[in-house]
């Protein structure tokens, strides 16, 4: 069942799901007839990805996807907003693996094709919410990130997830940067709830393409509720501990960024106001301000997770 | 041939605004200043401002170290510095807070890389006021000590980028060491004067 108000609908929503796929089908036929004939392999840089929607969706308008694609921050490819783009070749996805280690009863490396053929794809539409008080709302395909970590049968030593992105100073320049405080390789994690929490996500695409390698390809985190800094991109290292991981922005300024980095517009970063947003993109008169929601509007998935807790204490 | 120079370097950020304006209003490509244009925009001036005002804090040291005596183009110097910097202030205000007062009030008070920002901004203003000949004579000698002004806008300038750094320190680095330098020049260069 689709919960999606009309100006949500796509066409995935509005044709039948088997003629939907037999066109796909087609149409990567195509694109695999077009390659044969030596079209040179950056022509296809995002390949149509094979996925169901699912119900999670919001009545936001989606951000454009040359906007979510051209604005971001991934420091590994630079600091500017669109250095990120500009640098995409420098990140190399070939034969990913992702090594799962920790405490848990099933552990090693993994190819990502392997992971991917056993975790069926979905579309989740969410919003996000950039620390630095901007936001979009993208469709994500993935899969759910509890469903994953359940196949590696956890411990109840396992209290933590901690996740670790590719380290490849040579080839991602802003892992030489000299002028860079950050200890790299950039490292997040989460509360054993919280990555088990229905809305936790790891994306492999958007807008139905294959993840293009600015926003975090081959696989990133999606966690909505949480400002953008925690969804850590490009993924090759998911650790079951039992202490809280020293998260890279936490430990750089903690007076700034907390653990939990929970959206919040009652608590503000020291340099800016949290109670509103930028929705982008924006106009040069037009900001497109709007209200911050407490947990980025997904309070009733998450809220029961910190019951009792002090948010302006553990932000 | 310098004058013309100098000029052309003055205004070049307003033909880039200007370029980048047709850029996106005419020629249609919406996201030449980025998804977030109040942003860079904000970057943009502020970097300008800084550029300028360390261009005319280093007049001085030129003509004592260097021997160049460019005293002539400080004005117009300094006064750009002042014009970028207010520049700066209105994209911020309307730009990033879409003139939401109370937040701006909000952030003088709450935020000190603002304030520190801010405090530049009105420590240059009677300097850009008094910077014509007029008000030169008029002041005298005076007019040497209010300039001094100088010193404390371009460690207020220093402080605003420091406050701001999240993890890349190229920038506040580079403004650090050529402000020291061209302090360190000047009194250097008295005491060689002196001897």
């Amino acid at each position: 069942m689709l919960i999606k108000s009309p100006q949500m609908l796509t066409e995935a929503d509005v044709t039948p799901e088997s003629v939907y796929r037999q066109r796909r089908r087609f149409m990567q036929g195509a694109v695999g007839a077009a390659l044969s004939m030596s079209v040179p392999t950056w022509a296809v840089q995002s390949p149509a990805l094979d996925y169901t929607t699912s119900r999670y969706g919001q009545d936001d308008t989606l951000t454009p996807e040359d906007v979510v694609t051209s604005y971001n921050n991934f420091y590994e490819l630079g600091t500017g907003k669109n250095d990120p783009v500009k640098n995409a070749a420098q990140l190399k996805t070939a034969n990913w693996k992702i090594e799962i280690a920790g405490h848990a009863e099933k552990t090693g490396v993994f190819h990502l094709e392997d992971i991917l053929k056993q975790n069926p794809q979905e579309e989740r539409i969410y919003r996000l919410r950039c620390v630095e008080a901007w936001s979009m709302v993208i469709p994500w395909v993935g899969f759910s990130l509890a469903k994953f970590l359940k196949q590696f049968s956890p411990t109840s030593k396992a209290k933590y997830v901690k996740f670790t992105t590719l380290y490849d100073p040579e080839n991602l320049s802003g892992q030489r940067n000299a002028f860079s405080t950050i200890d790299w390789p950039y490292v997040e994690g989460l509360r054993m709830d919280e990555a088990m929490n229905e809305l936790s996500f790891l994306a492999t695409g958007l807008y139905g393409k294959t993840l293009p390698n600015q926003n975090g390809a081959p696989i990133r985190l999606v966690v909505p509720w949480k400002y953008g800094f925690k969804s850590i991109k490009s993924i090759v290292k998911i650790e079951f501990v039992e202490t809280e991981p020293e998260t890279t922005w936490n430990k750089l300024a903690p007076h700034e960024y907390g653990f939990y980095a929970n959206v919040n517009p009652n608590v503000d970063h020291p340099r800016w106001s949290q109670s509103t947003e930028r929705r982008l993109p924006t106009g040069l008169f037009n900001i497109r301000k709007i209200p911050t929601q407490t947990f980025n509007g997904y309070a009733e998935y998450v809220h029961h997770l910190y019951k009792g807790m002090d948010l302006t204490k553990y932000y | 041939m310098l004058n013309l120079v100098l000029w052309f370097l003055i205004f070049s950020p307003v033909l880039l605004l200007g370029y980048g304006f047709f850029q996106i209003q005419i020629a249609g490509d919406l996201l030449y200043w980025t998804a977030e244009p109040g942003k860079y925009l904000v970057h943009f001036t502020g970097q300008w401002a800084v550029g300028f005002l360390l261009l005319t804090f280093a007049i001085t040291p030129l003509r004592k170290v260097g021997g160049i005596n460019w005293v002539g183009y400080r004005r117009r110097l300094g006064v750009s510095a002042f014009a970028y910097a207010v520049l700066h202030l209105a994209c911020y205000a309307v730009m990033m807070l879409g003139l939401d007062l109370a937040t701006l009030i909000e952030d003088f008070s709450k935020r000190p890389y603002i304030f520190a920002g801010m405090l530049a901004l009105v420590a240059m203003l009677p300097m850009a006021v008094t910077s014509t000949q007029g008000w030169q004579r008029r002041l005298k000698r005076k007019w040497k000590t209010l300039h001094k002004l100088m010193y404390a806008v371009v460690a207020l300038a220093v402080i605003h980028l420091w406050w701001q750094v999240r993890q890349d320190f190229s920038l506040a680095l580079m403004v650090t060491v050529i402000a020291l330098l061209l302090t360190a020049l000047r009194f250097k260069s008295v005491r060689i004067s002196r001897l």
